[in-house]
């Protein structure tokens, strides 16, 4: 019988919540030092490129995914294999919900063999596939990025909140407004898998950007180029305790034009980052882009009316490392 | 009943039965709305059939222009949000698809009640008679103090609503015996298009259309409304540009103007300014503020002051007490406006109409029961004063 997704979820999220009683005493193995703190703590961004990695088109190796991914996180983790930097940073107990970023189709979203690798590095920590939960706002934008949504079949799950928020209202600094259950009520973490690309009000939409798919009213938050709505964003207490690990999918990015996929502005940077960081990841993002505008002739986000400065709002909240000599971007 | 509290009874599962219950006078007050919960019969494995089912709310947008990258600069209101593709406007319920922008609220009302004209409030149109009043998703400033925030700030598919042509709710209105269609509850531009057309149509079946709105609006598409609109009520927040940036996501100035094209324009409009405890309640703020309507509309638009009561995101703030209401009413009228009102303090003789000739009480009013003794040519009976409003 087909269950309604009302149903599904009341279902789902009621595990979710016995996991997350019953995981309190199963931390991971070797936890990783939590994001930075304050604007003098030096910060992590680990960087895996293989150029390799989009040379067939139609399909990414699924190999060489999970080479870079392990490659990024064993350093990150300082562990010696990549099974062991998937422990450290998940267990068995754990529900891992995986925000992606599917809003510009299957030419700027999230791709879903990342996504792939990520599960198969999950899976291989002890995480169960169906307590991990691929997600975004909508069902139809998951589609359009090449998702298969699975709600209550074998394999991970995979669904867009649509209208199913939070009934208790939810407020921080200049933030108001009812967040998914998917993130306050299934995981008991949250992986942060952004892409990166311009933004024509954010200036950049990385990690922190991809928070606003976690609310119902991002609408509200583009005023004054998102400062400090980003800020206040990623200041909830459910995004600070959740918020375990940043995967970045810069395989393909996008300079200019966005946040809509604009092929003449997205070039391959076969590049996946790893962080728990996210001023630190999406500063290291932005001079991706701000790069790849120079090569291309263009101005630099401030003068073009739209400079990120909510980097250095929320690197003032103590959320992270903005100042660039103080982020340590390792190549693996 | 409480607007509020009618949000959760919704229970129409779908429009027929709705309108079967609004046609056959089942029920007086409908709002469907709201809830997270609302949308449980969407299996995500028709996510597709989903999203054409709600396409049929979707029409294309007036008021925008076109820019590079398939961006488009929305000119409806003064937010002027420039809309990339797939991104919705600040309101929420209007959005860029490859380059081209629509609203997701045509024919989407998610209330349809049947008010006093009194509630909303306009005080010098047709008094005594009732508004349908209907509303959308959706708002283009954020007010923290929004007593109808379930609808106003979140997005269309988060509210429940059923599909309604504009003719469908002119014969909607005539069947209730309303001489007058309301755009209220959330904010009327954000739903501009609908509005507009219901507007139309209802004039041509001699239904009358009022918008109650926050004046937030470019001064074209304000135009073009009042041609077909028959009063306007303006909800003049505050009088700083404080309290608009920090309460409201607003400015003051688009408001004030707005003000200004509708007395140009000849348009009946009445003026309600809520009044909250230690945010906008200061004697020479109501001063300034009525000195201003009396300089630049002219002593004859009516103010109405209302107490807050404590609701969303100021429920950290007690209730306004009556007497700084009546203190403002005494205020305004000293500064020379002619019709000054107090709101939500039912008993008051702040509700009352008097005239400013002779000041005999012509209306009496006690919450929304209304005795009008004004004559049919809308003059006071008393002095034969002909007193500012619409009466016919």
């Amino acid at each position: 019988m087909k269950r309604s997704r009302r149903q599904f979820l009341r279902q789902s999220l009621a595990l979710a919540a016995g996991g997350a009683a019953l995981s309190c005493s199963a931390e991971p193995s070797n936890p990783v030092t939590p994001a930075a703190s304050t604007s003098s703590t030096r910060a992590l961004v680990v960087r895996a490129q293989r150029p390799k990695v989009t040379g067939d088109a139609s399909r990414l190796d699924p190999t060489v995914l999970d080479e870079m991914l392990g490659a990024a996180l064993m350093r990150l983790t300082n562990t010696a294999d990549a099974a062991q930097a998937w422990k450290a940073l998940f267990s068995a107990k754990d529900h891992v919900a995986l925000k992606v970023n599917t809003l510009g189709g299957k030419g700027l979203s999230t791709n879903p063999a990342v996504v792939e690798a990520i599960v198969r590095g999950l899976v291989g920590a002890g995480v169960a596939e169906n307590h991990i939960l691929v997600w975004d706002r909508f069902n139809r934008e998951l589609i359009r990025a090449g998702f298969r949504i699975n709600q209550n079949g074998k394999g991970y799950l995979c669904f867009g909140t649509e209208g199913s928020y939070e009934s208790a209202l939810t407020s921080q600094g200049k933030i108001g407004g009812f967040l998914s259950p998917l993130l306050t009520q299934f995981p008991t973490a949250l992986i942060n898998v952004p892409i990166v690309k311009d933004h024509n009000l954010a200036g950049v939409a990385i990690s922190t950007k991809n928070l606003y798919g976690t609310i119902d009213n991002p609408n509200r938050y583009h005023d004054n180029n998102c400062d400090p709505y980003l800020a206040d964003m990623a200041s909830l207490p459910v995004i600070r305790q959740k918020m375990r690990l940043i995967i970045c999918d810069a395989l393909y990015a996008q300079y200019e034009a966005g946040p809509a996929f604009h092929p003449k502005f997205r070039w391959a940077a076969n590049t996946i980052m790893v962080a728990t960081d996210l001023v630190a990841l999406d500063t290291t993002g932005w001079q991706m882009i701000e790069a790849k505008r120079r090569e291309a002739g263009l101005k630099p986000l401030a003068e073009v009316g739209r400079p990120p400065r909510w980097l250095a709002t929320a690197a003032s909240r103590g959320l992270g490392q903005n100042n660039p000599a103080k982020i340590e971007v390792i190549d693996v | 009943m409480k607007f509020q509290d009618s949000l959760d009874m919704a229970s129409w599962s779908d429009r027929r039965e709705f309108l079967r219950q609004v046609l056959s006078g089942a029920c007086a007050t409908c709002a469907l709305a709201s809830g997270a919960a609302a949308q449980d019969v969407m299996p995500a494995t028709e996510a597709e059939g989903v999203a054409a089912e709600s396409d049929k709310f979707v029409a294309p947008a007036r008021h925008w222009e076109k820019r590079e990258n398939k961006r488009v600069l929305c000119t409806l209101c003064p937010r002027q949000c420039e809309v990339a593709d797939l991104e919705r406007g600040g309101c929420g319920v209007r959005e860029n698809r490859g380059g081209e922008y629509f609203t997701l609220v045509y024919n989407r009302p998610c209330s349809l009640n049947v008010d006093p004209i009194e509630k909303k409030p306009l005080f010098h149109f047709l008094p005594a008679t009732t508004a349908f009043s209907t509303a959308t998703a959706g708002c283009n400033i954020w007010c923290r103090f929004c007593q109808n925030w379930a609808i106003s700030q979140r997005r269309p598919e988060q509210v429940r609503a059923v599909y309604v042509k504009p003719e469908e709710l002119v014969t909607l209105a005539q069947r209730e015996s309303s001489p007058t269609i309301a755009f209220t509850y959330n904010e009327p531009v954000v739903f501009y298009e609908w509005m507009y057309d219901v507007a139309e149509a209802a004039k041509k079946h001699g239904v009358r259309t009022v918008a109650i709105s926050n004046g937030y609006i470019q001064k074209k598409p304000l135009r073009e409304l009042c041609q077909v609109l028959s009063a306007i009520k303006i909800d003049l927040k505050a009088f700083t540009e404080k309290f608009y940036k920090e309460l409201c996501d607003g400015q003051i100035k688009p408001v004030l103007d707005t003000l200004v094209e509708l007395k140009s324009i000849g348009i009946w409009f009445e003026i309600v300014v809520l009044i909250i405890p230690t945010l906008n309640d200061g004697e020479q703020e109501c001063r300034d503020m009525a000195k201003w309507v009396v300089q630049n509309l002219g002593p004859d638009v009516p103010m109405h002051f209302s107490c807050f009561h404590p609701v969303y995101m100021l429920n950290n703030l007690p209730s306004t007490s009556p007497r700084v209401v009546e203190r403002n009413r005494k205020i305004a009228m000293e500064e020379g406006v002619r019709y000054v009102y107090v709101g939500n303090v039912p008993g008051s003789s702040g509700e009352n109409t008097f005239c400013h000739n002779c000041r005999k009480q012509i209306i009496d009013r006690y919450g929304y029961h209304t005795t009008s003794r004004i004559t049919a040519e809308g003059k006071c009976p008393n002095c034969g004063t002909a007193i500012p409003g619409v009466w016919k």
